[in-house]
């Protein structure tokens, strides 16, 4: 399959202001540093992390929606952070993103037809006013609801039905890569799944490659064909689903997918997972060499020195830790 | 607690089931301030006070500049259609107080419209652009505020000697500095919001962000501080007014009736009531108003 | 064995600008000792509020009537004093959002010690040594220092445990979990997870644990009662609720969940639709509109919890 997006050395920084009277200058928080991926069409790539590791950043950075302090973006032979932001514009047509939060994602003071017909206007303004309505209706029905629905307000929805309005925001244009930032963390487990199913049948019939940014692994199994793990802003693991989730090398990912609850009472016991002990560093001032060595079990002296690179282990999957022989599969 | 998303459910079914109007966050803000009695008998006596200040001052039989050496300072009573009494000079109160309504009221309104104009789109512009822009919008704020009002009036009137306009100008010019660092706080707020990410996102020009999805985001607070302005400017005008530096005679408003009549207290008691009363009342209902606007705009503060 | 908490006929109810909401009707359920319990529901579920009844803390416009009694003493509407008195000493809650629970413009191991000065009458210098032991005992690195700082200067993980060493202080009888781990990532959901189960086992402690993941309840819980728009629809062992779950809806949503084991290359079987309008519950059954079985009894009549099994009981017209 052909690679639609790639994502070459990615670091997105923040300003923060300097705590202090006297420090003049802003520190750097560097929230995603030299990530690379490839995102192919039809395909989902799974970001994994916990909070605070770089994910929305990184989906953020590869928008634009955050200018990158460094690395390309390869979208149809051009560097999308070298481009100004009038042909930015154009490029936004085929690039979307759905957010976590339902309701904050939608202006509370339009209409759903108005918020679902809004990107038709800007991309294409050359449509009629019927036809666009025509589109927003079948947009709608093809994401669940009902076209009556386009006169109300997204206060008069649930957090489910709004997602589904974003999920018809971004789809209506055709677009090629849609980011989707957790976009079923803040949902109800009956509707996590219709939202998940609704993705996945969309991106069967369009052929739509989406990132799909989550702190929870179960469901980036289910939805993601690779999975692309970020600690403290770096990835620590890439891999397809089956090997990745099937055998994870990393010391990280060994202990995120541990650390699921698994819904059996004769195999879940909390007193026996992998429980990684200690705090997330703070990204300000991250430790040296292997940025997880202060949680790490299998930590050794070279890796206070060496940052890891991320090396294959597999066809397709990379690991970045100086004790890869060590964490494979007995 | 955990009502939020719950409550939201139920709201849904609402929607789901396909009765009723659209419930626009306006129309339910406008359901929520009707139930607030205060407010709606705030905006009652409002309503009277404004529309008697424009009407009694052309009906009743004396005019505000007619004086009368017979009727010198007349207690309150019917005698005569001397309602409220008569000042110094013999001329009626009654249609002074309602004449000085009528000053006072559209000195409050249109300072608050100069300060409403001004302050919004400064505050919006700052707070939208962000960055060094803001910072230098803002730093200059910070240095109006510290000049004292009286001082830049003072300096105006000196230069460009009495004039009811200027006293507009005067005040509108100091008042919108609030108004624009409340603008300001509230696009940041905004800005921050995912829909405006998403606006950024589908390619909406800026001017369309700030059109469509800034303004009408930030224009619950500003309402309801506009209702708290207007007393506010009327309280500066007839702060102005006891100094000598507001309307002159021989138009009056409610703040140059209660600096006169502060002289007569204890002679005239009631040329310091009425005034008094009316500017008491007017500051209440706008007070209870704007409340009543904040808990119907904003019901999660309550 | 007598129960610690028994619930009977539990109904909250709420005024709002629409009309009435019924968030809690007719709920039984108890409580032994030792045991831990899940509640378990999708948000707006009643969860939270038939516990927020329980401990006085209810929003001013709502009420509940019914009785839930902690050994004997009904809690329901009691006198304040009388309440805060077991509150925080024979009962503790903590909140899924653990900023709420702490003062935020107070130290975190003053804000402890407090409790115990107030509750155990105990010293200054005496709760400050108990303090520091109850954060050591949460795994709290460097309690001596943790002791001095801010709310906001710790993570949200550390809060949480701040808050499950703070409800503990007074070794309640009861400690009531309300979603303890839902705004935390996984691996700091198994600390969480590993404490409270170590809580259980070594201080005999009942514990309630409120959530919507049946994961984290599979390996904590020994019974489980399932909710459903207010209502109980299954109450059982934890094991017959994985292995022989008897209402449509428990079925339902364990097929629902995309665990660890599930073939990604399949659809998950979904509930279609969304819960009712808890403004206009419906006659029958509440998760009848969306039922694969729902039968023509089932939108007139409300079925009631009946026993399907030894101490499992579930709320529906199928025959068992
Ligand atoms: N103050 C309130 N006013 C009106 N309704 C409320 C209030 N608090 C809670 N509710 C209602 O109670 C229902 C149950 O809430 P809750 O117990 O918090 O659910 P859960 O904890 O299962 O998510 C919610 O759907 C909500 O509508
Ligand atoms: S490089 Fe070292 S510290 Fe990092 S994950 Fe591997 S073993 Fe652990
Ligand atoms: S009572 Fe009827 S509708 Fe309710 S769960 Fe049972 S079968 Fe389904
Ligand atoms: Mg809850």
């Amino acid at each position: 399959m052909s690679s639609v997006l790639t994502v070459e050395h990615l670091s997105v920084h923040y300003e923060v202001p300097a705590g202090g009277l006297f420090r003049r200058h802003p520190l750097t928080l560097k929230a995603v540093n030299d990530v690379s991926f490839e995102l192919r069409a039809g395909e989902t790539l799974g970001i994994v992390g916990e909070t605070g590791c770089g994910k929305s950043s990184l989906g953020k950075g590869v928008l634009q929606l955050v200018r990158p302090a460094a690395g390309r973006v390869l979208w149809e032979g051009r560097d999308l952070c070298t481009l100004s932001p009038a042909e930015l514009k154009a490029c936004r047509k085929d690039l979307q993103i759905i957010f976590q939060d339902p309701l904050s994602s939608l202006n509370p003071r339009m209409t759903i037809g108005e918020i679902v017909a809004e990107p038709l206007e800007v991309h294409r303004p050359e449509l009629g006013r019927d036809e666009r309505r025509r589109r927003v209706d079948a947009m709608l029905d093809r994401v669940g609801l009902r076209p009556e629905m386009q006169s109300r307000y997204p206060n008069e929805f649930s957090g489910g039905q709004c997602q589904r309005i974003s999920i018809a925001r971004a789809m209506i244009c055709e677009p090629k890569v849609i980011v989707c930032d957790e976009p079923v963390s803040s949902l109800d487990v009956s509707i996590q799944a219709q939202i998940c199913n609704l993705l996945r049948d969309l991106q069967r019939d369009t052929g739509v490659a989406l990132l799909f940014i989550s702190h929870d692994l179960s469901i980036v199994r289910y939805m993601s064909h690779r999975v692309l793990v970020m600690y403290l802003g770096r990835a620590m693991e890439t891999g397809p689903r089956l090997s990745f989730f099937g055998a994870p090398r990393h010391p990280y990912s060994q202990a995120l997918i541990s650390a699921v609850p698994v819904p059996d009472p004769d195999q879940a016991d909390p007193s026996r997972s992998l429980v990684l002990d200690g705090e997330l560093p703070s990204p300000m001032d991250p430790p040296s060499g292997c940025v997880f060595r202060t949680r790490c079990p299998l930590a050794v002296p070279v890796c206070i020195t060496q940052e890891p690179a991320l090396v294959d282990v597999a066809p397709g999957h990379g690991v970045a830790c100086h004790r890869r022989q060590d964490t494979a599969p007995a | 607690m955990s009502a939020g998303p719950g409550l939201l459910g139920s709201e849904t079914l609402a929607a789901a089931a396909g009765g009723g109007v659209p419930r626009s966050l306006w129309r339910q803000a406008a359901r929520r301030f009707r139930r607030n009695r205060a407010a709606m008998a705030s905006i009652v006596i409002l309503a009277l006070i404004a529309l008697s200040s424009i009407l009694v001052p052309m009906f009743w039989p004396h005019g505000i500049e007619d004086a009368s050496w017979e009727n010198i300072l007349v207690p309150p009573g019917a005698a005569g259609w001397h309602w409220f009494g008569t000042d110094a000079n013999g001329r009626d109160l009654l249609v002074r107080t309602f004449y000085g309504g009528r000053i006072s009221l559209t000195i409050g309104l249109l300072t608050t419209v100069v300060a409403l104009l001004i302050g919004v789109t400064y505050g919006a512009v700052a707070g939208f652009a962000g960055g060094r822009t803001d910072g230098f919008m803002m730093r200059f704020v910070d240095v109006l505020y510290s000049l004292p009002l009286i001082f830049f009036i003072i300096i105006l009137v000196t230069v460009f000697g009495r004039n009811i306009f200027l006293v507009f100008i005067a005040i509108g010019a100091v008042e919108w500095l609030t108004m624009s660092r409340i603008v300001r706080g509230q696009t940041l707020t905004v800005k921050a919001k995912e829909y405006v990410e998403s606006a950024v996102a589908i390619g909406l020009s800026r001017s369309a962000i700030l059109r469509r999805y800034i303004i009408p985001n930030v224009l619950g607070p500003v309402i309801v501080y506009v209702t708290l302005l207007i007393p506010t400017n009327i309280i500066v005008e007839s702060y102005l007014s006891f100094l000598g530096l507001g309307v002159q005679e021989p138009l009056t408003s409610w703040g140059l009736l209660i600096s006169q009549g502060a002289g007569q207290l204890d002679s005239a008691p009631w040329l310091i009531f009425f005034p008094a009363t009316f500017l008491a009342v007017t500051m209440f209902c706008f007070n209870f108003i704007g409340d009543g606007l904040r808990d119907a705009l904003d019901p999660r503060d309550r | 064995m007598a129960a610690v908490i028994e619930c009977q006929g539990l109904n909250v109810r709420f005024r709002t600008d629409d009309g009435a909401v019924t968030a809690v009707s007719d709920l039984d359920f108890s409580l032994n000792p030792g045991e831990c319990l899940g509640v378990v529901g999708e948000s707006g579920s009643g969860k939270s509020q038939t516990f927020l009844a329980m401990f006085g803390l209810l929003a001013p416009n709502g009420s509940a009537t019914g009785s839930i009694r902690y050994r004997g003493t009904e809690l329901l509407n009691a006198p304040r004093g009388a309440l805060d008195e077991l509150r925080g000493n024979r009962l503790a809650m903590i909140f899924q959002d653990a900023l709420s629970g702490l003062t935020p413009t107070m130290r975190v191991g003053e804000q402890m010690a407090e409790v115990l000065v107030r509750h155990q009458g105990l010293t200054r210098q005496q709760a400050r040594a108990r303090v520091i032991e109850a954060l050591e005992v949460v795994r709290i690195a460097d309690p001596e220092r943790r002791y001095a700082a801010y709310p906001f200067e710790m993570s949200g993980g550390m809060r949480q445990r701040v808050m499950i060493a703070m409800a503990t202080l007074c070794r309640p009888e009861v400690l009531v979990a309300d979603e303890p781990t839902t705004a935390l990532d996984v691996t700091v959901q198994a600390q969480v997870l590993r404490l409270l189960d170590g809580l259980k086992r070594h201080t005999g402690t009942s514990l309630v644990l409120i959530t919507h993941d049946l994961g984290v309840v599979a390996g904590l819980c020994d019974r489980v009662l399932i909710m459903y728009a207010g209502r109980a629809v299954e109450l059982g062992p934890v094991r017959d609720i994985f292995r022989r779950p008897a209402h449509p809806y428990t079925r339902a949503l364990l097929r629902s969940m995309p665990g660890l084991g599930i073939d990604p290359a399949e659809d998950l079987p979904v509930i279609p639709g969304q819960p009712p309008d808890l403004e206009h519950l419906p006659p029958g059954c509440a998760f009848a509109s969306r039922c694969a079985h729902v039968v023509e009894t089932c939108r007139v009549t409300r079925p009631a919890l009946l026993a399907v099994g030894a101490d499992h009981a579930r709320a529906c017209h199928l025959p068992a």
